[in-house]
């Protein structure tokens, strides 16, 4: 191998396939949060809005839009160390419609702002704050197209044949619907838990994990795991997921809210990891007549590695402080958190 | 040529990458400095017991939040969505070989998001030492955010012993980095300072005196301008030679851009010191603003010349603007364009082409990243007045020709196919201008 050999994968494939995977599930954690706070504007401006906490409910939905922007670079830097080749060429092939998540973006992380501005105007709910709730919800739908459109097209060795959206990008769509719907789900128990003080689960919570567990479901016996050599495994996790969801939607519905948001996070968290396996499954094996990973040239960085392997570690110290020290700030004040 | 290619119209792919490019530097920049100032000013402003100041930059961190958290983030997406599009060889070679130090940033940017987030939300709802606390943990974050990505923008210049080695850290610590990263540093609290007088001149909760006593904090961060010469200098003598000299007299464009970017730099930080700090004079909303277009067209002036002066390649001596190495071109150049089968030729059978669409196809590998048809340096108004011969000359010796342009890359058969191609482009036909023989159809 000549010594510049910039192409080479710049660590085993193993070790970014891990990564690419434990990122992912992070971002769509952040993602669930995200649709959680988006649920709780829905019922502010449509529902029992004196139960819930403004400032904390606007304070949640910018966090997780952020947070959900930064865990998804993370993924996304993977994708392109492992599959560019697949991932610009089905990037290339949508052109403006893929650069469009920018607007996207844009539109759905101020709307927040101004459907905070609006409900500070107006008191409380009106038909403008509405249409901003409703504004970020469309934008995230038109994301998660895009996206699944991205994903579908990039599975293919050849994705220029595709001129028009993949035919499997609504079934895909269903399935991260499941995964968000049961990960928000889980996320409303915790915010309804930590802003409601008669303890009682959230109506949208209890709707989320029982529209997620009958999600998972169905999308778990329709794809197409099976063909994989990991299927078993991302078959197993999301039937694990979507019985831990059954049982937090029924004891939602039974106002045990205590109980139901641990296994609703572990459901959360079993059937992101058994989406994510049953996702890079599938692409490995859509890929493998023409590129197989374990079988690229490998430059490793240890190095570089350590570097950025020190960082993470200092960097989960800090977040660590920077939760205790909000902690200690909202136990100090008897002010909304 | 193992992509397909993206047309972006007649905008042409330099101003797309430009416009998303210099808007993302900008309010990245902006996020690093003023996340250096806040903390900055308020512990002056705790030791002085300076409520005026303390107010006013809880106000200026919300602008902080909306401006660069929001647009800044989802710019940043952009650019690299951008890239991929137009040079997708370029940003898989960054990416396979700086993923860690990517990898790193992306662990400083989200320390940096959640610390500003946490700093902005519980402003008064913590002790003020840990406050400041937090936003030292955002300002260094931010500023390593920095110096990790200044690493890989500085290797597209310089990539250094990169090119012998093929060593991760010969190419990210590469010449231009510490010139480099402080120019920027410079450039972030000088905008960061300049947005003090902006923001606080349409603060509503500030009379004249107020107002002047929050500029005159703030305008401690332009002084550094007053370093961009002698940083430039040192940028130079760091970059190749060939580059220096683009910027110091051998481009018009370049020379203009780069005297203007450190002029302006300059003069606003001896403003800064002789007006604001040193006379405490205050500035109007008016002026303030005209400064703050000064210093974004001097940053922009400034990374146009950073690009600019890089060409013909996109990394320096490794791969050109159309993302074609050396080596690719030796080898089109020996066994010619379509042997090595491009992806964007690999459903058709180029012997059933004719010559012109065969061109076609070239240009769009080759040419249209830097040439639209029509639009954005359009190849057809360039063509519009050369005759055949003149083509054919000026694209066989493109590098000779003009120092900025990548050789062709191709067989004889291949210049005939793109001179076949460009002379269709003409409004006027070639006949029209004298020429004496039609492009040759090839005898593939």
């Amino acid at each position: 191998m000549s010594v510049l050999n910039p192409m080479a994968l710049p660590a085993p494939s193993a070790l970014l396939l891990a990564l690419l995977g434990f990122s992912f599930v992070v971002h769509m954690l952040f993602l669930g949060l995200l649709v959680a706070a988006l649920w709780a504007r829905i019922g502010a401006e449509w529902g029992t809005r004196d139960t819930y906490q403004i400032e904390s409910l606007h304070r949640a939905g910018v966090l997780a839009f952020s947070t959900t922007i930064t865990a998804g670079v993370a993924p996304l830097l993977f994708v392109q160390v492992l599959y560019g080749k697949y991932f610009y060429s089905s990037s290339i092939t949508i052109g403006y419609p893929w650069l469009a998540i920018v607007g996207y973006l844009l539109i759905g992380f101020y709307s927040l702002y101004l459907w905070r501005w609006r409900w500070e105007k107006a008191d409380g709910p009106s038909a403008s704050g509405k249409a901003f709730v409703l504004l970020t919800i469309v934008m995230l739908i038109a994301i998660a197209f895009t996206y699944a459109w991205n994903h579908l097209q990039s599975l293919s060795p050849a994705p220029w044949t595709y001129a028009v959206p993949h035919p499997q990008v609504a079934k895909r769509l269903i399935g991260y619907a499941g995964g968000t719907a049961i990960a928000s789900g889980a996320w409303a128990l915790w915010l309804g838990h930590s802003w409601r003080s008669d303890r009682k689960t959230p109506r949208g919570a209890s709707i989320a994990l029982i529209l997620g567990c009958l999600l998972l479901l169905v999308w778990a016996s329709l794809s197409q795991f099976a063909a994989s050599a990991w299927g078993a495994a991302a078959w197993g996790m999301l039937l694990a997921a979507a019985a831990l969801a059954f049982i937090a939607g029924i004891a939602g519905f039974l106002n045990r809210i205590g109980l139901a948001r641990w296994p609703a996070s572990l459901a959360a968290l079993a059937g992101l990891s058994g989406l994510m396996i049953q996702r890079e499954s599938y692409r490995l094996l859509m890929l493998s007549g023409d590129y197989n990973p374990s079988a690229q040239a490998v430059r490793a960085q240890w190095g570089p590695f350590a570097m950025f392997a020190v960082v993470l570690l200092l960097g989960i110290a800090t977040f660590i402080w920077l939760l205790r020290v909000v902690r200690a700030a909202q136990r100090s004040t008897t002010a909304v958190p | 040529m193992n992509y397909p290619i993206f047309d972006p119209g007649p905008m042409g792919s330099s101003t797309l990458i430009a416009g998303v490019a210099i808007i993302h530097i900008l309010i990245a920049h902006f996020a690093v400095g003023a996340g250096i100032a806040i903390p900055w000013l308020e512990a002056r402003a705790i030791r002085r017991n300076d409520q005026v100041l303390a107010e006013f930059l809880r106000r200026y961190s919300r602008f902080l939040i909306l401006f660069s958290f929001v647009a800044g983030a989802v710019t940043g997406v952009g650019i690299w969505f951008v890239i991929a599009l137009i040079s997708p060889e370029a940003i898989s070679l960054l990416i396979r070989q700086f993923v860690w130090a990517w990898a790193t940033e992306w662990v400083f940017f989200a320390i940096e998001i959640t610390s500003g987030y946490v700093y902005y939300f519980y402003w008064d709802k913590m002790p003020p030492k840990t406050h400041v606390k937090v936003g030292i943990v955002y300002a260094v974050s931010a500023w390593l955010s920095l110096f990790v990505i200044n690493g890989i923008l500085a290797f597209m210049l310089t990539p250094g012993d990169w090119l012998v080695t093929g060593s991760f850290w010969d190419g990210w610590l590469n010449p231009t980095f510490w010139p480099s990263l402080l120019l920027r540093t410079v450039s972030a609290l000088a905008l960061a300072g300049i947005f003090v007088a902006v923001v606080a001149n349409l603060d509503r909760h500030l009379d004249r005196e107020k107002c002047r006593h929050i500029i005159h904090s703030g305008s401690v961060f332009l002084v550094p301008l007053a370093l961009m010469i002698p940083l430039s200098v040192w940028f130079f003598a760091a970059s190749p030679r060939a580059a220096g000299e683009l910027a110091l007299g051998g481009s018009v464009a370049m020379t203009m851009f780069f005297g203007f970017g450190i002029l302006a730099s300059t003069l606003v930080g001896l403003y800064a010191y002789f007006g604001l700090i040193k006379n405490r004079r205050s500035i109007n909303i008016e002026t303030s603003l005209l400064l703050a277009a000064i210093a974004l067209v001097a940053t922009g002036s400034m990374e146009y010349v950073r690009e600019g002066i890089r060409k013909p390649y996109i990394v320096y001596d490794y791969m050109y603007a159309n993302g074609l190495t050396a080596a690719d071109v030796s080898r089109l150049n020996h066994s010619g364009f379509f042997a090595a089968k491009p992806v964007i030729a690999r459903e058709t059978d180029p012997l059933s082409l004719s010559a012109e669409e065969r061109g076609r196809l070239i240009y769009r590998v080759e040419c249209q990243r830097c040439h639209a048809v029509d639009g954005y340096n359009a190849i057809r108004t360039l063509v519009n007045n050369w005759d055949i011969e003149m083509i054919r000359s000026n694209t066989r010796q493109l590098h000779r020709l003009k120092w900025f342009m990548p050789p062709f890359a191709g067989t004889e058969e291949d210049l005939n196919d793109l001179v076949a191609y460009l002379v269709s482009l003409r409004s006027d036909r070639w006949e029209d201008k004298g020429a004496t023989s039609a492009p040759k159809e090839s005898s593939r």
